[in-house]
Formats: structure tokens, C-alpha cells, sequence
């Protein structure tokens, strides 16, 4: 593993302050893969078993509708956990994919090194409970948004929040993310510049 | 009449789905050697004619796929005319009841003896399906990330219906997803 990555783990994993002196058992897990654009990382029916932090590229969790239709739920880039959670955590199978929409390397552990940090390491309870919790507080924003924003109102929020790894991604993927048609956002972005 | 529109990212949900319920299935032993009444297939012949189906068109995709140009993902496909009426002949109707008997040629027939069902090994006849199975969802990865539309077939049924590859893994699933619901018909009637 080398430094860099050491960097990347050490910056996913704060607030806690990890680096090798201390923690070398937990820098020691993590191996790392590479996915083509548009391979699936996880699918419906099969059970994601690892637990990722991207190091580079966009990855996309969507579920499809009866009709066929992509609902995405989110994404994730450099520097950000990735996976299907309630799949790794329940170890059953996933409702969603999770799709690299570019090139894209992540490192990832397994279930069993995932539980064994939180006996190793006390400290990682406290990082559970940050972690959980801003991915709740994220979801009911996310949730709220939706239910009493406009259109334009989401577009407008998202443009403001919007990572620069989200621009290499084709526009219909955040148009869904924004629960709107691929056109209505064309004609959104064209009209803002 | 409506044209089919084939969603790549579906059909894999759905070839996991039936993945998994195999595996499901497979725990039923002896039961799958039962034939509901004298005339029709028990559920192992049932399983064996879909893997004859599928390996109808081995040859055919794999041929098709290794002359597709790449491209991105398109967010469907419209199937044409005949292969939509094909495809949206198969589903069963609500509550797992089959709208109507097809008729099956003589190719497609797992010709077994009952003598032959009573002490046939299950689990080769079963792995076989399960490595078609995959074996489709490999082509539908395949045909997602290229123009999948633009070079047809014949289909197994002759010159008379062609496919392009969405179109013919849409049919081989659909077949199944029929097969798989009289399989589970006659796991009810027997259980």
C-alpha cells in the first residue's frame, strides 16, 4: 500500500487521525481494484461484500423501476466511501447497482476485516456514530429536497454542491439523481450559461 | 401494437432473480422429477428445455457480439415488430397462470424415459442451466456497452424471425421467466 492511498484512507476515515505508527493493521486490509467505465461493482440479487473508499473515477448507486426507468440514489468519487451499505452490512442480497460510470480504482475490505476494526480499534465506534449520522442527516436533506423543491430549486442547490468529479459524468445520470427528465436539465444548464 | 423496449440493466436484475431461484428450486430433490400429470414435463425436463433453448442461440450471439462497434449505454432499446409480439406473448398472467400452451418442436424436447427421470443425476441438469444463465447475463453486459441494434440474426425459430442480440437475450429470458413460473406451478401441486 503506499503513501497515497495511506493518505486517501487517513482523510475518508476523520475525524479520526489515523496513520501508519499506530494503526498499521488497518492500512495493512485494504487491497485495491480497478473497474472498466460502465462495469457493475454491485448488482440486484447478488450481495455486495466489501466495503470501498474510492481513489479515483465516479461510481453511481441506481435501483431500476417496474418500468424500466433508473432511480439513482447517489454517487460516489475520489476520496468518498462507496458500496451498497444495507447489502454489505446485512449481508443479503442488493436492490441496487452500483456502476463505475468512468474508469474508476477503489480500495476495499470485507465484512469480516470491516467488524474486526471496530474491536481492534475503539476509537472506530465514534467514527460509526459521525459517519451514521451524517449519512442520515444527508438522506432526510435529500428526502425533503425532493418533496418540497422545485425542479429548478433542486438544480439550483445541487449546481452549488456539485463536485467537479461529478462533471465528467453524462448529464442523463444527474438528471435522474434530481428527479428529472435528461431534457429539462439540458435546457436548465443551457439556460444558466 | 407497441414495440417491447428492452432495458439492459433490468434483464440482468431479472437473470440474477432467476439465478437465485434456482438455487431455491434446486433444494426440492425429488420432487423435480414429478410430472404434474401424465402429459406434461416435470420440472427437471422443464429445466433441461431451457438450457436446449438457450444453447439454440450460442453460436448466433456470440457471432453477433464479436462484430458490434462499442458505444455508451443506451438507456433502452426498442425491439421491432415481430420480435415485440414474440417477447409479449410469454409473460403469465397474474397469480403464475399461463395464458396458453405453446407448442414446442421437436428440437427443443428433453426426450426422457420416465425411467430415465426416476434416477437421473439432478444436479448436471441444474448446473447446466445455471451456467446458461450466466452465460446470458455476460451477453447482456456485452451487448450494453455496444450498438446492439445494429446487426440481426436469424432467430431459432429460422430465417423467418431475426433478432438483434437485445432482442434475442429479451426472448431467451422471457422463455425462461415462463418456464420458471410452470416450474413453480408444479412445485405447488406437488408440495
Amino acid at each position: 500500500m503506499s503513501e497515497a492511498h495511506d493518505s486517501i484512507l487517513a482523510n475518508a476515515f476523520k475525524p479520526l487521525e489515523l496513520v501508519r505508527k499506530t494503526h498499521s493493521k488497518f492500512f495493512e486490509m485494504w487491497e485495491e481494484v480497478d473497474f472498466k467505465r460502465h462495469e457493475f461493482i454491485t448488482e440486484p440479487g447478488k450481495i455486495d461484500r466489501y466495503f470501498y473508499v474510492v481513489i479515483s473515477g465516479v461510481q453511481c448507486i441506481y435501483l431500476i423501476a417496474p418500468n424500466g426507468d433508473k432511480q439513482v440514489i447517489g454517487f460516489s468519487f475520489d476520496g468518498s466511501f462507496s458500496g451498497v451499505y444495507d447489502s454489505f452490512a446485512y449481508e443479503k442480497p442488493s436492490h441496487y447497482f452500483l456502476e463505475a460510470l468512468t474508469p474508476s480504482k477503489l480500495l476495499r475490505i470485507n465484512k469480516s476485516q470491516y467488524d474486526s476494526l471496530f474491536e481492534i480499534y475503539p476509537e472506530f465506534e465514534h467514527w460509526g456514530r459521525v459517519v451514521h449520522l451524517q449519512l442520515l442527516i444527508g438522506r432526510v436533506n435529500r428526502e425533503v429536497e425532493l418533496i418540497t423543491k422545485t425542479s429548478k430549486e433542486r438544480f439550483e442547490a445541487f449546481l452549488s454542491r456539485c463536485p467537479k468529479e461529478l462533471e465528467q459524468i453524462p448529464q442523463k445520470y444527474l438528471a435522474w439523481y434530481l428527479n428529472m427528465s435528461p431534457e429539462t436539465f439540458s435546457r436548465m444548464r443551457a439556460s444558466k450559461s | 401494437m407497441a414495440r417491447v423496449k428492452i432495458y439492459a440493466e433490468q434483464q440482468i436484475q431479472r437473470i440474477n432473480h432467476l439465478i437465485n431461484e434456482l438455487e431455491e428450486i434446486r433444494t426440492n430433490g425429488n420432487l423435480l422429477r414429478e410430472r404434474p400429470n401424465e402429459k406434461a414435463w416435470s420440472s427437471i425436463e422443464v429445466i433441461r428445455h431451457m438450457s436446449i433453448g438457450h444453447q439454440a442461440y450460442q453460436k448466433n450471439v456470440s457471432n453477433a457480439l464479436s462484430q458490434l462497434k462499442e458505444a455508451s449505454p443506451a438507456e433502452f432499446i426498442v425491439a421491432k415488430g415481430v420480435p415485440s409480439f414474440l417477447i409479449k406473448r410469454f409473460p403469465p398472467q397474474e397469480e403464475g397462470k399461463i395464458k396458453f400452451k405453446m407448442k414446442t418442436t421437436k428440437m427443443f424436447k428433453p426426450v426422457y424415459s420416465d425411467e430415465e427421470i426416476g434416477k437421473m443425476d439432478l444436479n448436471p441438469i441444474i448446473d447446466e442451466l445455471k451456467n446458461g444463465l450466466f452465460e446470458l447475463k455476460s451477453w447482456v453486459e456485452d451487448y450494453r456497452t455496444k450498438e446492439a441494434a445494429s446487426k440481426r440474426f436469424d432467430s431459432a425459430l429460422g430465417p423467418i424471425v431475426r433478432f438483434n442480440v437485445a432482442e434475442a437475450c429479451e426472448f431467451i429470458l422471457c422463455h425462461n421467466e415462463r418456464h420458471f413460473q410452470q416450474i413453480r406451478n408444479n412445485l405447488k401441486t406437488k408440495s
